[in-house]
């Protein structure tokens, strides 16, 4: 066993859903490096290579794994049991790709490797601020940290942006993976 | 020699390391589990976290987070039954039940319009599956039963009722009260949507702890509502597992020995203590089989008991007298009465003479102890 243990340091009301607890808790040892694993294993994954930092989304449960070298924090809880729960079996995960990491592909695949400007050329250019950015270059700048999906920006939807939305996921797919 | 063998009441002495966990959390922690934003309420939280999750090794539970805790075993099949049963729902059980079951359904019976059918098992506790298969109806919503007697310590045929609930499509509680710790139990395996454990008898931990699980998809009326540290805004209870059924400060010493009994008994392996077990009862029986006069109730095979043993010297004397010349002369501590089981003791034979007296084995038992028990009645008979 690699990972010893995960401590709950606070337990909080959850921001998006007032209903709902986060909790913060601390890793005994360092994950950075299982990362780039994690982020193969897992389907519904938002990696960013540099901080490192790994969020995993859980959309049967409704919770969310946010995931570093040395803390992790999970959103959108019921209650603390839920949440040792799901703790208890990430770090199950943990050692489970910890011992099997010869056989495992590490994946890079991360929003660290976009470049800002790249992401910006292929929005619509509306700043007419639906993403809750005031403008489209605010989004691309926070959309490249991660806190944003491509669905927070409506006109990218709409028929007249299409051929932009193909361009800007065929560059996603294209810089995101690229080894780092 | 003091002899304790009432172990079917609430098992007595505990392992060490209960009375140990106990103090150390009431001594350095101490606080309650989960409602403070400080390190040892996340503490006291993960202590009650982890006794779940040993209960769910236990019992073969995947999400812990169905183990909502209890008082006892009465309090949880309240849960059940309350929770769950609605006028013109109908249940099935049997003539072994305690009044834990019994009662309930009584008074739902009376109060909320449910109907039961409580079926007969014979004198040796044999329950016929055709006859539960045959009173199953349009209306059937759940069979309840026990596990095993706490009168005759007899295992009724869970898988089978398991599996005739799932053809059924009937929800299945279970009063483990007498096999939990002793017996394997697997929800998955017998098919257990409401498991109901108490944590003072075969589990090994204090008094006043108990739980039920609750199958995914089950959605009972919790028995009682008030705080339970999340989501307070609310004006209802919230609709997430365990906190909707824990209203109220828990038990968290309680629980934490049970953790700790939970534990030892996996450490051990329940197989093990079962095997042991089984050499006691069987040496018991065939002890007490060769006493002239004596009665035991229900039957001779090991095999198809928990450590639990009634008997009477029938019309040579009364129970009660003679568990108390046990006490008083011997220092043997066992039961005597109805043990709240009135149903039992006239399915068995022995409420004629207003029940029996009862001796309940524990993994702490011996075979000494056996003996002595034997010498003592041969004594007693002796000089009626
Ligand atoms: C079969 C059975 N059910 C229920 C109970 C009640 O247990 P508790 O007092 O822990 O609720 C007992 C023990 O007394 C029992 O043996
Ligand atoms: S919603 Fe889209 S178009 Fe509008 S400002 Fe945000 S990024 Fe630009």
């Amino acid at each position: 066993m690699y990972l010893q243990k995960i401590s709950i340091d606070t337990m909080q009301r959850c921001m998006a859903d007032k209903s709902k607890v986060r909790v913060k808790g601390t890793l005994s040892d360092d994950v950075g490096e299982l990362l780039p694993y994690l982020n193969g294993v897992f389907d519904k994954t938002i990696y960013n290579h540099k901080m490192p930092k790994l969020e995993i989304e859980f959309e049967d449960k409704s919770h969310k794994i946010i995931l570093t070298s040395k803390e992790v924090r999970v959103d959108r809880l019921s209650n603390s049991s839920q949440g040792r729960q799901v703790l208890d079996w990430l770090k199950e995960k943990i050692n489970e790709i910890y011992a099997q990491q010869d056989q495992l592909e590490p994946d890079y695949k991360s929003l660290s490797n976009l470049k800002v400007p790249e992401v910006y050329k292929h929005l619509p250019q509306l700043n007419c601020a639906e993403c809750g950015e005031q403008t489209c270059f605010a989004f691309a700048t926070m959309y490249v940290k991660g806190d944003y999906d491509l669905q927070d920006c409506p006109p990218l939807f709409t028929a007249e942006f299409a051929e932009a939305k193909e361009e800007l996921e065929a560059y996603l797919q294209e810089a995101m993976y690229k080894q780092s | 020699m003091e002899v304790y063998f009432d172990n079917a009441a609430t098992s007595y002495p505990k392992p060490e390391i209960v009375h140990r966990k106990i103090f150390d959390f009431m001594k350095n922690l101490g606080v309650s589990a989960g409602r403070g934003a400080y390190k040892k309420a996340f503490e006291a939280d993960r202590l009650v976290f982890e006794t779940r999750k040993s209960l769910a090794e236990l019992f073969n539970i995947d999400d812990l987070t169905r183990i909502v805790f209890t008082h006892n075993v009465t309090e949880a099949i309240n849960l059940a039954l309350k929770g769950l049963l609605e006028s013109g729902d109908h249940v099935i059980t049997s003539s072994l039940e305690h009044n834990a079951i019994r009662r309930p359904l009584k008074e739902l019976e009376r109060e909320r319009g449910i109907e039961t059918t409580f079926i007969e098992c014979d004198q040796q506790g044999n329950l016929p599956l055709a006859k539960v298969e045959a009173a199953i109806k349009e209306n059937t919503k759940l069979i309840a039963c026990l596990h095993a007697s706490n009168v005759i310590g007899k295992l009724l045929p869970i898988r089978e009722l398991g599996q005739l609930a799932n053809e059924f499509n009937l929800h299945f509680l279970v009063d483990t009260a007498q096999t939990a710790g002793v017996y394997p139990i697997d929800v998955k395996e017998m098919n257990i949507d409401l498991l109901a454990f108490t944590g003072h008898k075969g589990l090994l931990g204090p008094t006043g702890t108990g739980g039920l699980y609750i199958e995914e998809g089950i959605d009972l009326a919790p028995l009682r509502t008030g705080g339970t540290g999340n989501n307070a805004v609310s004006e209802y209870p919230p609709a997430d597992l365990p906190n909707r059924y824990e209203a109220g400060t828990i038990n968290v010493a309680g629980i934490v020995g049970l953790g700790a009994g939970v534990d030892y008994i996996l450490e051990k392996g329940v197989a093990e203590i079962r095997e042991y077990e089984l050499e006691l009862i069987d040496y018991a029986l065939t002890e007490l089989a060769k006493i002239e006069d004596l009665t035991i109730y229900g039957s001779l095979n090991p095999e198809q008991r928990v450590g639990v043993i009634s008997f009477n010297f029938e019309e040579l004397i009364n129970h009660h007298d003679l568990a108390h010349q046990l006490d008083s002369e011997y220092q043997l501590m066992v039961r005597a009465g109805l043990h709240c089981s009135p149903l039992a003791h006239r399915t068995v034979g022995s409420f004629e003479f207003e029940g029996s007296v009862r001796v309940g084995l524990s993994y702490f038992n011996t075979k000494e102890e056996i003996d002595y028990l034997i010498k003592a009645l041969k004594e007693i008979k002796q000089a009626l």
